[in-house]
């Protein structure tokens, strides 16, 4: 039992990465990133191959989050002539498209079948070791990002970017460099996804493109949204919340409700929507956060 | 209703403890059943095949209780998980089964992806995986007989379907192959083949869940090749004939058989498939096993056994590990991996029927346990390596050609 | 001329992409929201068509007109029962939402028919020709269709009563209030309008290929693409903006490699959207 509970630690921590990514980006720059799988999967990528080639693994997860970070970039000059909503549209697009180059280069990346065998971290400990030192590694990197996110947030770059967040006229109009601001969220964002990429790669060993769909993308929304962004501690729990969710409907299997197999997995999926419906309606900015701030 | 961080952290605090301390008692039903676990792609990409496997495995189990279970009566007891064709929640769902349902096998995935991704969470958790994936990754794995592929590799599929076309005379093909790496390293092998023999092939890879397929079409047709080679599923094998019917344009078709089976032609028509090959591994349809089998499926899950390959493979696969197990004494996947190809090998004396093969096992005699779905024989490195049969379409049946040797 | 056919093969794509994506676009435009949902409504469309066809209504033509009432009666219910009491809210909990829907509908769907296809049992027909072209005889239906519809929309919105208060309401809906418009009729109207034409273009797509709990959910990004690309609620920019996409991804696929259809898709998009922000037809205001 708990190296079941320290597998869904791991993938949830890698998750929470992601998801203080996200927030640095919607809940404090208010940017609406749909394109957030494409850095993960940078991430994962560069520090696969690298690896792969050899690399010591901590030179390659350095090497993931600054590609994913420069990756960024792009997007970030965008936001000088697009409008949120058609920004997230293209974001959409981008991590489909960045999914498309890593399916079609398979000289580089093996394709659809993915790479695999990718070196672990912590290779030389014992089996069962294993997954609870990169749980407790993960644990620390967590707590390091959290500690720097909370640090930036509070400093005046924090407040430029609420200000940002809440009126891009007014900040505009006080002198401030609106797209550049907007570019180093997204930089800063992104290089912490690819962060969370790097990790999920050497825990899998196997990464493959079609783990890469926006469906990742969508599911860290959810635990931001649900979680109460803005607050990064919300959006932590919103996080691990989604996590239990998601594994939780696994065990009504165990407890046998008496359906066909294919039916179960459909209800598994619609009683996810229907919790989003519900929480959306009845608890809109999240459920650790206070219910005045709408 | 306020949710303050204390009540969040309560609540999981009491989950936790309700979590760590209830395995044994909340979910054993007595020391003496036989935990097998199953992941099967419920939902998403392989969600064709998936449901039949898992009901296949499901009659299996239900079949061994029936006769009074395996060593001295011990029943077997099933815990199935939606691996969702994806290998992040497979790998989630294998840990569940094997961490926390103490299960000795995890059978019937599909998905390349998933396979490879759970490998070394079944070799370290020291279960038995059997699957249906076809990618060579497999092949090339050290798999130490915890892992079993028998749904023929992909690399087999290409090759029987090359070897089919060579002997038809066939000089100029194409093939079409959807992107993935069952569509992929099928084109591969097929065209290595093809071309081996003298003739010329060109693969176009394409992506799935399109409107259509004019272009890609049209670009298989471009050298005007005598057969196109699919390496694809139903859904797009429907769409791809759909708009070559629309085309008029003189060609043969070859693919495989979960694309190209009963279902493909019901969607399509007689007009549009008459001719149409399918290779594929063959199931052992002599046998009345099969013929029981088939009935029952087909009663059940409203599909044809012919248009999931896999479900009837299902079946040995749960059948197999309970032989091993019967002829291993023991329910342990560490001691019963070793007895797999022993009671699947042609060195022993063929049977079909699960009964019969229990009974000469528990008589100590040397067992060939071939099968409903094929044939289970597992070469040196652990794949088993069915035999392939071709069908043609005619008047809107799919009709048995003959073996396809390669 | 092979270039010809190409170009009308992604014509016939972009046809039933315009008829999934304007309901999208206007939806947006009212609503402030991407309807991620809405997809899905085609989904529901091609199987309540099926189910109807296949029991009480064996006329095809009379089964996918009682089949888009179903859809466009489900998404009418969408905004009533749940997106209007989220008006006012930000954005991002309208998109949260309606992926919720969509989980809901895609799975109810698949939990009611299975993960099988489904096909309707139309006869096949060959392709007809037109001088260089070769065309099978659904999709000049269904280009012929699309063109009626949107120059039905293209009138009402122009010509009507209806429209000049549609046009109101989605340029300043304070305004339209207080000019005594009934925003809330209007927006029923366009809920119902926008959800049926998603049903159309299910019904259409289904003749077209096969039916799966997916069938909408593929066309998601096509249809954003042309939602952003014709100008967030212009109809004919969304009609122009999805042929052209259809073009773009058949031209890809032709003659550079299939399976980077989308990619193309977007690079043009980006490239446009650099030089014209606001996309082809948009309201400048909407953009930067």
């Amino acid at each position: 039992m708990t190296a079941y509970l320290v597998a869904i630690g791991i993938i949830a921590l890698i998750y929470v990465l992601l998801a203080l990514s996200l927030n640095l980006q919607w809940g404090h720059t208010g940017l609406i990133n749909f394109g957030l799988v494409a850095f993960f999967a940078i991430g994962a990528y560069v520090s696969g191959i690298l690896s792969l080639n050899g690399w010591p693994i901590v030179l390659s997860m350095t090497a993931a989050v600054l590609a994913a970070a420069v990756a960024a970039w792009p997007l970030g000059r965008l936001t000088l002539t697009l409008k949120e909503d058609y920004l997230a549209v293209i974001a959409v697009g981008f991590s489909e498209v960045v999914r498309s180059v890593l399916e079609n280069e398979s000289w580089l990346t093996g394709g659809p079948s993915g790479l695999p065998g990718v070196p672990r971290l912590y290779a030389q400990a014992p089996a069962g070791m294993r997954d609870m030192l990169m749980f407790m590694t993960l644990v620390i990197a967590v707590i390091v990002v959290f500690a720097l996110l909370q640090r930036l947030l509070r400093s005046p770059f924090g407040g430029s970017l609420r200000g940002v967040r809440d009126n891009e006229m007014a900040a505009a109009a006080l002198g401030k460099n609106v797209v550049s601001f907007k570019t180093r969220s997204l930089v800063l964002g992104s290089g912490i996804a690819g962060l969370a990429g790097a990790f999920y790669a050497h825990y899998l060993t196997f990464i493959s493109p079609e783990q890469f769909t926006p469906d990742v993308t969508f599911n860290v929304w959810i635990a931001v949204i649900i979680g109460g962004s803005g607050r990064n501690i919300g959006v932590i729990l919103g996080t691990f919340l989604l996590i239990v969710f998601l594994e939780g409907t696994r065990f009504l299997n165990d407890i046998g409700i008496g359906l066909d197999g294919s039916q179960l997995g459909a209800l598994r999926f619609i009683l996810i929507g229907l919790a989003l419906v519900l929480c959306m309606l009845y608890r809109p900015a999240g459920l650790f956060v206070k219910p005045e701030r709408g | 209703m306020q949710f303050t961080r204390r009540d969040v952290l309560k609540a999981g605090a009491v989950l936790g403890t309700l979590a760590v301390a209830s395995p044994r008692s909340l979910w054993a039903q007595g020391a003496e059943e036989i935990r097998m676990g199953t992941l099967c792609p419920i939902t998403r990409a392989g969600s064709i095949f998936g449901p039949g496997m898992q009901k296949a495995m499901e009659y299996a189990a239900a079949d061994i209780n029936a006769m009074g279970g395996i060593l001295g009566g011990r029943k077997i007891r099933l815990f199935s998980e939606d691996s969702q064709s994806e290998p992040d929640a497979a790998v989630r769902a294998a840990k569940k089964l094997i961490e926390v349902n103490n299960v000795e096998t995890v059978l019937g995935t599909w998905s390349s992806g998933v396979t490879m991704a759970i490998a070394p969470i079944v070799m370290q958790g020291k279960v038995v995986n059997m699957n249906v994936s076809g990618t060579t990754d497999l092949r090339d794995m050290k798999k130490d007989e915890w892992i079993w592929p028998v749904g023929g590799s992909n690399i087999s599929y290409g090759n029987m379907m090359g070897t089919y076309a060579v002997k038809q005379g066939y000089k100029k093909a194409s093939f079409l192959a959807f992107n993935n790496p069952s569509g992929i390293t099928l084109g591969e092998e097929f065209k290595r083949v093809f071309e081996a023999a003298g003739g010329t092939c060109e693969v176009i890879v394409y992506n799935p869940n399109q409107p259509s397929y004019r272009a890609e079409l049209t670009r298989a047709l471009a050298s005007g090749p005598e057969v196109i080679a699919l390496g694809s599923y139903l859904p797009d094998t429907t769409i791809l004939l759909k708009e070559w019917y629309v085309m008029d344009e003189p060609v043969k078709w070859i693919g495989p058989i979960w694309a190209v089976s009963p279902a493909l032609i019901e969607a399509v028509g007689k007009e549009a498939s008459e001719g149409i090959v399918s290779i594929g591994a063959v199931p052992n349809m002599d046998s009345p096993a099969y013929e029981r089998f088939r009935k029952r499926y087909e009663a059940e899950m409203n599909q044809k056994v012919l248009a999931n390959p896999f479900a009837a493979v299902a079946y040995d696969m749960l059948a197999s590990c309970a032989l091993a197990m019967e002829a291993a004494q023991s329910s342990s996947a560490e001691l019963f991996r070793q007895k797999i190809r022993e009671v699947s090998s042609p060195e022993g004396k063929k049977v079909y029927d699960l009964e019969e093969a229990f009974k000469m096992i528990r008589a100590g005699e040397s067992i060939d346990y071939e099968g409903v779905g094929g044939n289970m024989n597992f070469d040196e490195t652990g794949e088993a390596r069915p035999y392939f049969a071709s069908w043609v379409a005619k008047e809107g049946q799919l009709e048995l050609t003959g073996r396809v040797e390669g | 001329m092979p270039v010809l056919q190409t170009i009308a093969d992604g014509i016939a794509n972009g046809a039933i992409l315009a008829l999934l994506a304007v309901g999208l676009s206007v939806i947006f435009r009212l609503n402030k929201f991407v309807n991620v949902a809405h997809v899905d409504m085609a989904t529901v469309g091609a199987y309540a068509t099926l189910v109807l066809f296949t029991s009480v209504l064996p006329i095809f033509w009379l089964a996918a007109i009682a089949g888009v009432a179903v859809v466009a009666t489900i998404g009418y219910l969408s905004h009533r029962l749940v997106y209007r009491r989220l008006r006012g809210q930000r954005s991002i909990t309208l998109i949260i939402t309606s992926i919720g829907v969509a989980f809901i509908l895609r799975y109810l769907v698949t939990f009611i028919w299975g993960s099988n296809q489904q096909a309707f049992s139309l006869p096949l027909m060959r392709a007809v020709r037109l001088s260089d072209i070769r065309m099978s005889p659904y999709d000049l239906v269904i280009i012929a269709l699309a063109c009626a519809i949107f120059l039905g929309l293209f009138l009402v919105m122009r010509y009507t009563s209806l429209g000049r208060a549609l046009r109101a309401v989605a340029d300043n809906p304070d305004l339209a209030r207080v000019a005594g418009l009934q925003t809330q009729k209007l927006l029923t109207i366009v809920w119902l309008a926008a959800s049926a034409l998603a049903g159309v273009g299910g019904v259409l797509l289904a003749v077209k290929t096969v039916i799966t709990p997916y069938l909408g959910w593929a066309m998601l990004l096509p249809a954003f693409a042309a939602m952003i690309f014709g100008g967030v609620g212009s109809i004919g920019g969304t009609f122009l903006a999805a042929i052209l996409i259809g073009i773009v991804s058949e031209f890809a696929a032709m003659y550079w490699l299939p399976t980077y259809r989308l990619a193309a898709i977007f690079g043009v998009i980006v490239l446009v959207l650099i030089v014209r922000p606001q996309g082809l037809f948009g309201v400048k205001a909407v953009a930067k």
